[in-house]
């Protein structure tokens, strides 16, 4: 092939390509949209604040717009125009708002609202904005349950301070109470009120005294019994005593030990498995190296042999 | 450039063009064997005993002993060549199931125990120095070792008839094996020569000669 026809053949493959990628470009492009005619409207607001060029104007979730330009005017208003494509225009009719939506949780977009079935929105014309603030909306709302909230904590406050004062209701109420309870327990004619009859105050009476009397009893055998064990802990108890607690001092120890030593042996279990391990690594290791060393020895040895000769 | 290319080609189908014969332990087993004595006489304990170790492991892979009747015997010479006493106990357990005439006139040779009949079957380079020695023409025998070719056949034969050499032939054995840097055989020689020689500044120097060879500093 002559270099002529070479150069005319490498030409061609380079336009094609160009063509090609040219033609994928435009067919990319067209079918984003960006030769869509796109239809402008203007809206105010106060502040440029939370609003940016490129801001998505969305309807029912989906985006059909964005903002294009933002500008001061001369009384401090801030002018806003943005544009949705021939494909949605029909959804910014007569009677469509806007609202500013700022989320707890995600970007601020603006929501478009619209009265379905309206005839459609001429070109070039002003929308009204309606401010929507998630966050501060959340935070009015939370205020009145925030204010009753604090009037319940001033209520457990009072209580408590009421409470702790000795001239307060609650303080002569518990004194009253225990006034009445005192003079049930040693008035006779209070608790004859309450069984019934006298005979049966007595009886109770007589009742109460012999316990007293059988409780003294019992706390005199209950003294006996407890000089004879401590007749018994001079002899044999505290000798024992000691012992066992000597043999209870010891077994911890021993116990201790114990749990010290099988750590320690547990660890060198551990180290040794370890050992095993590196010598077998060190063996592989040698192994490798051994074989490194046959090729070497092939390379380097001038005389091949499969004879071992006799030196 | 583009000779570079072209061999680094060259080299890479060369290399795979080549194919391990299937006896290929055995070459492993002589390389490692040839390593062996190379190290041994040089002194380099550890890496002789890697490459003993080697050379007897290759020959083991094989049902047919010979090769490693050969290691067990050359080790054997090699170790009384520089004066270590060997009685070749590793080839006496082989030596029955091996049966070979010429490893057993070999044994016999450098056991000193040889005799007529042994000479036949010696390896060639032996045949010579063997007549001699059987013969007591030592004079004979050390020319013949200076004959050979082969350098530990030479410093073999040497060590076997070490007691009938005089100062002047120690000393031609001593410069040969310091020509190939063999220290172990160097150091064997020169507490011969030391025992060999009458004058004693020249003893003294000698000894000088020890110490620094074997010092590591």
């Amino acid at each position: 092939m002559s270099y002529n026809k070479i150069k005319l053949s490498v030409g061609l493959f380079v336009i094609t390509i160009f063509i090609i990628v040219a033609t994928l470009l435009i067919l990319l492009l067209d079918k984003k949209g960006t030769f869509n005619k796109r239809y402008s409207y203007y809206f105010t607001a106060d502040t440029a604040n939370s609003f940016n060029v490129g801001m998505p104007l969305k309807f029912s979730g989906f985006n059909i717009g964005e903002i294009d330009k933002i500008s001061l005017k001369n009384n401090g208003a801030v002018d806003m125009i943005f544009s949705v494509d021939e494909e949605n225009i029909k959804w910014v009719s007569q009677g469509s708002i806007l609202m500013i939506k700022k989320p707890l949780i995600g970007s601020s977009h603006i929501e478009l609202y619209t009265a379905l079935g309206n005839p459609p929105l001429a070109e070039n014309s002003t929308l009204t904005l309606y401010m929507s603030d998630d966050i501060n909306d959340m935070i009015s709302k939370f205020e009145p349950v925030l204010e009753k909230f604090t009037s319940i904590i001033t209520n457990i406050d009072l209580l408590t301070n009421s409470l702790s004062q000795k001239d307060s209701d609650f303080y002569y109420t518990m004194k009253n109470i225990r006034t009445i309870t005192t003079k049930i327990a040693n008035d006779g004619s209070i608790l004859t009120s309450i069984t019934g009859d006298k005979k049966s105050t007595k009886k109770l009476i007589n009742s109460l005294d012999l316990m007293k009397d059988v409780m003294i009893e019992i706390h005199i055998i209950a003294k006996e019994v407890n000089k004879i064990t401590a007749s018994l802990n001079g002899d044999i108890i505290q000798p024992s005593s000691n012992t066992i607690k000597e043999l209870e001092l010891i077994m911890k120890d021993v116990k201790q030990k114990l749990q010290v030593l099988e750590g320690t042996v547990n660890a060198v279990g551990s180290y040794d498995k370890d050992l095993v391990e590196l010598k077998d690594q060190i063996s592989l290791g040698v192994a490798k190296s051994n074989q490194i060393m046959d090729k070497v020895d092939s390379i380097m040895q001038s005389e091949s042999s499969s004879k071992v000769l006799l030196p | 450039m583009i000779k570079f290319f072209v061999f680094s080609i060259m080299f890479i189908l060369s290399g795979c063009s080549f194919k391990s014969p299937p006896n290929h332990f055995q070459y492993k087993t002589t390389n490692a064997f040839v390593s062996y004595k190379k190290n041994f006489l040089s002194n380099n304990a550890i890496l002789a005993k890697n490459d003993l170790k080697r050379a007897i492991q290759y020959a083991k892979t094989s049902s047919n002993l010979t090769d490693l009747a050969h290691i067990y015997l050359g080790e054997c010479a090699l170790n009384i060549s520089v004066g270590i006493k060997d009685e070749c106990e590793k080839y006496i357990t082989i030596q029955n199931l091996v049966d070979n005439p010429t490893l057993n006139s070999y044994y016999s040779l450098i056991t000193n125990q040889l005799l007529d009949e042994h000479i036949a079957n010696l390896p060639p380079k032996y045949k010579e120095f063997a007549l001699y020695k059987l013969n007591n023409q030592l004079d004979l025998a050390y020319n013949e070792t200076l004959n050979m070719q082969n350098i530990s056949s030479k410093l073999i034969a040497s060590s076997l008839i070490k007691e009938s050499l005089n100062e002047h032939q120690i000393e031609e054995i001593l410069k040969i094996s310091s020509f190939y840097g063999y220290k172990k055989s160097v150091l064997f020689w020169l507490v011969h020569l030391e025992h060999n020689t009458h004058d004693k500044h020249k003893r003294e120097n000698i000894r000088r000669k020890i110490v620094i060879l074997k010092s590591k500093n």
